[in-house]
């Protein structure tokens, strides 16, 4: 009986659905301020994403007559899901996440597909020729920084000799950052959330001066509010798996006698890594998507699988 | 911090209990606004255009036309030995499938 209402505490509390959703907003809405001023405007309050979220559920829902109905339907409810599931794997507060298991590693990595799998399932039940180029522009995405992803998770993994976060946290408390020790699978992966995450340039699946929004362009009201809710999670958790893997994760400290939990250290570390890939996508032109994929395959395949070999020798 | 032991079962009931908070939310959503639907609303956006059905539907050659592109070095060192003998592609993957166990168990050594 415990487990179950400690299970759902940190379902729908901490670490879950409230203290990700809140905190993926609060990330979206300040990447959007520094965005608008990088470019010389005043931007949007940071709160807007609770705004926008807010006003999207009470839109009308308009499912188009030539959709397939459910899959439109069930893909904004899959990825959100999906995106609170991860949260439970990833250590916020210790290195123990709420759900720990042997191998969560590779848990959290199909956990972190289903969203952009749900995307391109919404494009293609769309029957929308945006939506549908979209998803397969996304499915080409996802080939092409996947690989990236798996291999830099691996070197991790390799490095420290376990596919359990929390080892690879433990073990960054006792040595320096992983970041230090694999620079380039640590550059790797920074490259590859960035277009996990659909940010420019490899904001190709959902280019708006293209395709209107992509797999997104017939989605609205409530369903539009619900995949929006779903990406403000992804983005947290992906910068806080990188955080965990790469830059020590949570780390409590004691500061003139004070307790500091080791969720604010997570917190900061966090939302550097978020700031980093906005100065990304502010200084960098999207790119076409056999450009996305050579660039995937050759340097960046490249740097992480180097890193790799030189871990395994 | 709450510790459970990982479980498939656990981790499966926990994507569908967030389906199901997002269902509810969706629910919620058509309490404050009941959809009033026309068939302008219901109508597949294309720019004010008519769309013909064949053309709300995926075109295979989008997906296939960056990967042909970025691998037509490749494929020109790689068809001449593509000879369509089905012994032969088998043996392939086999020695692929061999190559990979490898590099795994050098890897997880």
């Amino acid at each position: 009986m415990i487990e179950i209402l400690s299970f759902l505490l940190a379902y729908f509390i901490f670490p879950g659905l409230l203290f990700a959703s809140v905190l993926g907003l609060l990330f979206i809405g300040i990447d959007r301020k520094v965005t608008a001023h990088m470019q010389h405007r005043i931007g949007p309050p940071i709160w807007q994403e609770f705004l926008d979220f807010g006003k999207l559920l009470g839109k009308e829902d308009i499912t188009p007559a030539a959709a397939q109905g459910f899959v439109f339907t069930l893909a904004p409810l899959i990825a959100l899901g999906a995106a609170i599931t991860v949260m439970l794997l990833l250590p916020i507060n210790s290195a123990r996440p709420a759900l720990t298991s042997v191998a969560d590693l590779i848990i959290i990595i199909y956990l972190l597909n289903i969203p952009a799998i749900c995307v391109m399932l919404g494009g293609y039940s769309s029957a929308c020729p945006f939506g549908a180029v979209g998803a397969n522009r996304y499915v080409v995405q996802l080939f092409s920084y996947e690989l990236i992803f798996i291999v830099t998770v691996l070197t991790a993994a390799v490095k420290v000799g376990s596919l359990s976060i929390g080892d690879i946290i433990t073990y960054q408390a006792h040595n320096s950052w992983l970041a230090f020790k694999l620079p380039l699978a640590t550059a790797a992966i920074v490259v590859a959330a960035q277009a996990k995450l659909l940010r420019v340039p490899f904001d190709i699946p959902e280019a708006e001066s293209e395709i209107v929004h992509g797999p997104f362009t017939e989605y609205s009201g409530p369903k539009l509010g619900l995949m929006r809710l779903a990406y403000a999670i992804e983005l947290f958790a992906v910068a806080g798996l990188i955080t965990a893997l790469f830059f020590g994760g949570p780390v409590a400290h004691t500061i003139a006698g004070v307790q500091i939990p080791g969720v604010v250290s997570f917190l900061i570390k966090t939302f550097a890594i978020v700031l980093f890939t906005t100065n990304i996508r502010n200084i960098a032109a999207r790119l076409r998507i056999d450009q996305a994929m050579k660039f995937f395959w050759t340097i960046i395949a490249l740097i992480a699988i180097v890193n790799l070999i030189i871990v395994v020798l | 911090m709450v510790e459970l032991v990982w479980d498939p079962i656990v981790v499966t009931t926990a994507i569908l209990l967030g389906s199901l908070v997002a269902y509810i939310i969706l629910m919620i959503g058509h309490k404050i606004t009941k959809p009033r639907l026309t068939p302008e609303k219901l109508k597949t956006y294309a720019c004010g255009e008519e769309l013909k059905p064949e053309e709300t539907h995926m075109d295979s050659e989008q997906f296939f036309s960056p990967i042909r592109r970025i691998f037509r070095p490749f494929y020109r060192y790689i068809q001449p030995a593509h000879t369509g003998v089905l012994s032969t592609y088998l043996l392939w993957v086999v020695v692929g499938f061999i190559i990979i166990v490898i590099i795994i168990m050098l890897t997880v050594r």
